[in-house]
């Protein structure tokens, strides 16, 4: 029974299921979950069945990658197979798959709606995470090392939530990975040698006692790494920013509370993002995606602005929704809106707030629809809501004739390019027309622009790259393909008033944390988004900010699955991760949805965002090499040197002697040549041949060290040098030591270690 | 510092991995404000430091005392080893993995897990060794690890003292008759005259032409009027010497397969062999450090025979030295060693008191002469002597032995 180990088997099944487990906090399906204990269940029965029948280590895992390989084909690609075989359309069809994977999760933040494309590569993660820890911990039976894979997934879900997954899902990847090393010990403990038992005295059996103690170890240590790492204060996460929500307050004095600046500053780097509460709520319909705290419409050197004039403030009772068609369906959901504390005149208000929601204080609208507070209130209740807006409504919007007087004016200095009277001449253009065709509807061509600034050729980056200073900062975002939401929002109202099509940026908030019951907003969670306005509809939302640090894009944003032909085109087919649809609170993720190199990823790319690493990684390259180029250039100039060849001879002789030494060889110090060669031939174990130039290289080295100095010169030009012998010699020795000697001979040569003290000992002996 | 050094030192390979993975978690959680890997560097620093805690072993202070059946042992007979550990201190012992140290002549160390012991409990350890050859073997001390379950910490500690197990050779049985004393100046080898009184009783005789004067015995002669001369007897005792020369450099081989052990066995079964037919034996073998050991009975003399071990060549001549002594009231003499040199069996020979026989086994030194000069030097001076080598059968080597020729070889 040991020898299939089930216990370790199981342990590490388990392990790897509970590391996956907090992947589903950051989606909205858990159907991937059972494909993936399928897997997990698979191989972890393969490997104990494979190990029972004394398969040895690496068949077992072969056989494990195959299965998984075999169920994978078999449940997701029967037909491209050739009589069971992976065939070329396999392989497009599973590249497919992936890329529509990171395509997927690229568009959303979490919680990530359904994708039987995500589906499928989440389990088939899972069952190679479990092939690899089973292999590790079980196979090689190395459990402690198996923890770096452990730690490896589950930090994959951890670190796309901004605060961490909740301390409960680690107790038991810690537990069973605890467990995992305490089996191992025990049983290393039963492996020892046979248990006595105490004569006088109190009975206990020494695993028992071992196990006892190992267990409070275990606890112990589990519960006071959650509790210190919970408490202890630690600097703000790296990837999330506010530098929105810091901006002082419009009347120039010290802001109380959480206030939004006025102005956006594109080409400014966002500073750390401050953790001070704005406001909580709470809603029965999940996570709201953002709320709106006013509006910028003039961007001009750099910087958004609100233009005053058009926004004369009336004192207000109601908002009033927008006319809306009667095909556009509305549902309306109550936010509880508590420890308000944004700064007045400052308010949040989810989009398309109506009614009353500040039924005993005096507040005013403008044009804009900014509400503002003539006093603080702590706590309102906005009713939102929630348009469905069916596609063939959509598709028959037109951009709005009259321009509305909030729309956003935009000045960029661009210096005209391209002499070719077909071609715009500025950037905008030129942007927009590899983009658009204009044969778009008007939704079509927003939809086009968001999933432009969407696509993995941005990404998103609190820091800006140098690359930006000098033109505008806007122009140089378009270039450089880097930043934060006000970049990716300025751009798109940018190229939708290229395009002709009203817009505006909004500032305010996203969603926040969930925490308990409520939701938590903080100052880090600022935002910008663009608006388009259409006639019919108004002002909408959409969000061209990728990954964590964007809102969740509304659903009529998102351009139609037409890859898919199995759903039609239909509203209804859509991804739509409604706000009633969020089951979780947890927080939109940084790494998992930004677009990684995984979709469209390529090496030049990564090269010119991460040249640190490549340049840190290339040093290291040289760093290895140093060593062994330094050892050849030693050994060169220690030939150099050499002016008879009596010196030569030695010469030769010295670096054979210490090539030796790096391969564990080293003769004694002093010994005669002819000792040393019998200490080389016995100690070496050499074969007869590899001894027969041993005896040539010592006679080579005796005549010139002994024999007269004339003779010498003589008979060593005839009978040659020790360098020929030294390569059999070497290849000889080499060939009988372990593989990790000669790769550390080859890698760390002594000579290139030690070249100072080698040089400054040999001119002494040649002195002598 | 140096606590600290000893607290690393106490680490595994695991454990200190577990600090260095622990540390940079931590302070990557810290610095990119992540508080999953906060928390994992803490769980790994916490559990690698609470290993350490929980490992700390104050010493060990156990007793270890161990008792062998049967006390001594002949080669090739099991011998059950108790080990008893008891905890004196006032806290318990931690669970403890303990590798006898054995002499690798014993066989595989055994290896067991002693339980965690109570202040004043008690664990009993048996264990069973055979040892191929004899000697003085080492049981203990016993060494011991304490590691925690994870396998962070490893403390190796070696407990109480070794004692020794003799392993005693074990005689061969040899047929032949010792040889009869020779009586003073008489060639028929049988006794002349059996003192009946004790070593020093003297009896007294009329004096005969030749006798020497200082031995007349004046009070008797007064009394009878003759001269009378005092006649001190040699009292044919059963009295042998056995000497056991181990000079390494006289004999062949080396450890098991040296002709040491050869002469060790034999100087075994002549002793027992002689004791047997009623001989008091004194066995003469060199204990190391310039002393020689001289034992009466078989028990001491096997003893003596199983802490043999190779010697300097100076022993020789303290072998000899002490054997001067009591060869003097005759009786057998037996060498049994290695080659010997003219010089040293002149010695050997010397040792023979007139009337009595003399008996030498000589390692053959193969492609020495030195060996055979010493053979020569025997044989002229009395001794029957023979060359072996470690494939000769003892009782064959006594048989012979016994019909060797004396005297000059033609």
């Amino acid at each position: 029974m040991t020898r299939g180990q089930p216990t370790m088997t199981f342990l590490a099944a388990a392990a790897v299921a509970v590391v996956a487990a907090p992947v589903t906090t950051l989606l909205v399906s858990t159907r991937w979950t059972r494909v993936a204990m399928v897997a997990i269940l698979v191989v972890a029965a393969s490997g104990w069945a494979l190990r029972q029948l004394r398969v040895r280590p690496g068949w077992v895992l072969i056989a494990q990658l195959v299965a998984l390989v075999a169920g994978y084909l078999g449940a997701v690609l029967p037909s491209t197979l050739w009589y069971g075989l992976p065939t070329l359309t396999t392989a497009r069809r599973t590249f497919d798959i992936v890329l529509g994977a990171a395509t997927h999760l690229g568009g959303y933040s979490a919680p990530v709606p359904p994708s039987r494309e995500l589906d499928i590569v989440l389990a088939t993660l899972v069952g190679l995470i479990a092939v690899a820890v089973d292999a590790v911990a079980v196979s090689l039976r190395r459990p402690a090392a198996a923890g770096l894979l452990l730690l490896t997934a589950y930090l994959g879900s951890s670190s796309n939530t901004p605060t961490g997954n909740s301390a409960i899902w680690l107790v038991a990847p810690a537990g069973l990975w605890l467990l995992m090393l305490a089996h191992q010990g025990i049983s290393a403990v039963h492996s020892w040698g046979p248990a006595f038992h105490t004569v006088r005295g109190r009975r206990r059996e020494p695993g028992d006692s071992l196990a006892g103690l190992g267990r409070r170890l275990g606890v112990l240590a589990i519960g006071a790494a959650i509790v210190l790492g919970t408490i202890a204060p630690l600097l703000p996460t790296r990837f999330l920013a506010g530098g929105l929500g810091t901006g002082a307050d419009e009347s120039g004095g010290t802001p109380r509370g959480v206030s939004m600046a006025s102005s956006a500053d594109v080409s400014r780097d966002l500073i750390t993002g401050s953790d001070r509460v704005a406001f909580r709520y709470r809603t029965p319909a999940g996570a709201a995606p953002v709320f709106a705290v006013h509006v910028l419409n003039r961007y001009e050197g750099g910087v958004w602005t609100n233009d005053r004039s058009r926004g004369a403030a009336e004192p207000a009772t109601a908002l009033e929704p927008p006319p809306l068609d009667s095909v556009i369906t509305t549902k309306s959901t109550d936010i509880e809106v508590f420890d308000n504390d944004v700064a007045p005149p400052q308010v949040a208000l989810p989009p398309l707030t109506v009614g009353n929601p500040f039924p005993g204080a005096s507040w005013t609208v403008d044009d804009f629809g900014t509400v503002r507070l003539s006093g603080t209130v702590r706590e309102y209740t906005a009713s939102s809501l929630n348009l469905t807006i069916p596609e063939d409504f959509l598709a028959n919007l037109s951009a709005s004739n009259v321009r509305p007087s909030t729309a956003a004016a935009v000045f960029i200095e661009d210096t005209p390019s391209g002499a070719d009277p077909d071609q715009p001449n500025d950037t905008l253009g030129r942007v927009l027309e590899s983009i658009i065709d204009g044969e778009e509807t008007p939704v079509e061509a927003a939809r086009k622009i968001q999933a432009y600034l969407r696509s993995p050729e941005f990404s998103y980056s609190l820091t800006l790259t140098d690359e930006g200073i000098g033109g505008d900062p806007l122009l140089s975002f378009l270039r450089t393909k880097r930043g934060y939401c006000v970049q990716f929002a300025g751009a798109m109202v940018a190229l939708a008033d290229r395009a002709g099509m009203p817009a505006r940026l909004v500032v305010g908030f996203l969603g926040g944390t969930r925490e308990g019951d409520d939701y938590v907003v903080r100052g880090r969670d600022a935002h910008a988004w663009p608006e388009i306005y259409f006639d019919g509809i108004g002002w909408l939302r959409f969000e061209p900010t990728p990954g964590g640090r964007g809102g969740i894009p509304p659903a009529y944003s998102l351009t139609q699955p037409r890859t898919n032909p199995s759903t039609g085109p239909s509203a209804s087919s859509s991804p739509r991760p409604s706000v009633s649809a969020l089951p979780r609170g947890e927080r939109p993720d940084a790494d998992l949805v930004r677009p990684t190199g995984i979709a469209g990823g390529i090496l030049p790319t990564w090269l010119t965002q991460n040249w640190p690493y490549a340049v840190g990684l290339l040093s290291l390259a040289l760093l290895l090499c140093a060593v062994p180029l330094a050892a050849r250039a030693v050994r060169r100039r220690r030939r150099r040197r050499a002016e008879s060849q009596a010196a030569r001879t030695e010469a030769e002789w010295a670096e054979l002697i210490s090539r030796l030494g790096d391969l564990g060889v080293h003769p004694p110090e002093g010994a005669s040549p002819r000792q040393t060669g019998r200490f080389i031939a016995t100690t070496g174990r050499l074969p007869q041949e590899a001894i027969s130039h041993v005896g040539s290289a010592v006679a080579l080295l005796e005549r010139a060290r002994y024999a007269r100095p004339e003779q010498a010169e003589a008979k060593a030009g005839m009978t040659g040098a020790i360098e020929e012998h030294a390569d059999a010699i070497l290849s000889a020795v080499a060939a009988r030591v372990p593989r990790s000697v000669r790769w550390r001979a080859a890698l760390w040569p002594r000579d290139g270690l030690f070249w100072r003290r080698q040089s400054s000992g040999e001119e002494n002996s040649q002195s002598r | 510092m140096a606590s600290l050094r000893s607290l690393w030192s106490a680490l595994t390979t695991r454990g200190s991995a577990f600090v260095a993975s622990g540390v940079c978690l931590l302070l990557a959680g810290f610095l990119l404000g992540q508080r999953d890997l906060a928390r994992i560097g803490l769980l790994l620093l916490l559990l690698t430091a609470g290993a350490l805690w929980f490992g700390r072993t104050r010493g060990l202070a156990l007793d270890v005392s161990r008792t062998a059946a049967p006390p001594t042992a002949q080669i090739g007979e099991p011998v059950v080893i108790t080990v008893r550990v008891t905890n004196p201190a006032g806290s318990s012992s931690p669970v403890l993995l303990a590798e006898e140290q054995l002499s690798y002549l014993l066989g595989d160390r055994p290896r067991f897990v002693l339980p965690a012991l109570d202040p004043g409990g008690r664990c009993e350890v048996q264990y069973v060794v055979r040892s191929p050859i004899r000697g003085a073997h080492q049981l203990g001390p016993l060494g011991t690890r304490v590691r925690d379950l994870f396998g962070l910490s490893l403390k190796l500690a070696d407990v109480g003292e070794g004692t020794e197990l003799l392993v005693v050779p074990t005689p061969v049985p040899l047929h032949a008759s010792p040889p009869g004393s020779t009586g003073l100046g008489e060639e028929t080898g049988s006794a002349a005259t059996l003192a009946l009184h004790g070593d020093n009783e003297q009896g007294i005789r009329e004096y005969r032409q030749g006798d020497d004067l200082r031995r007349i015995h004046w009070p008797a002669s007064a009394r009878t009027g003759d001269l009378m001369v005092r006649q001190e007897d040699r009292p044919i005792r059963r009295q042998a010497l056995v000497l056991l020369d181990t000079r390494e450099s006289a004999h062949t081989g080396m450890g098991v397969s040296s002709s040491i052990e050869w002469a060790v066995v034999m100087a075994a079964s002549v002793s027992a062999h002689l004791q047997a037919r009623g001989y008091s034996v004194q066995a003469l073998t060199p204990a190391g450090g310039g002393e020689v050991t001289v034992s009466e009975d078989l028990p001491g003399t096997l003893v003596a025979l199983a802490k043999a071990r190779p010697t300097p060549p100076e022993s020789l001549e303290e072998l000899l030295h002490a054997a001067r002594g009591l060869s003097r009231r005759g009786g057998l003499v037996i060498f049994i060693g290695g080659a010997l040199r003219e010089g040293s069996a002149r010695s050997v020979a010397g040792l023979r008191q007139p009337g009595s026989a003399g008996l030498a086994f000589l390692a053959a030194a193969p492609g020495s002469a030195n060996g055979n000069g010493g053979l020569e030097v025997l044989r002229v001076s009395g001794v029957r002597a023979r060359t072996y080598d470690r494939t000769l059968p003892h009782a064959d080597a006594w048989a012979t032995v016994l019909d060797a020729t004396v005297g000059a070889s033609s």
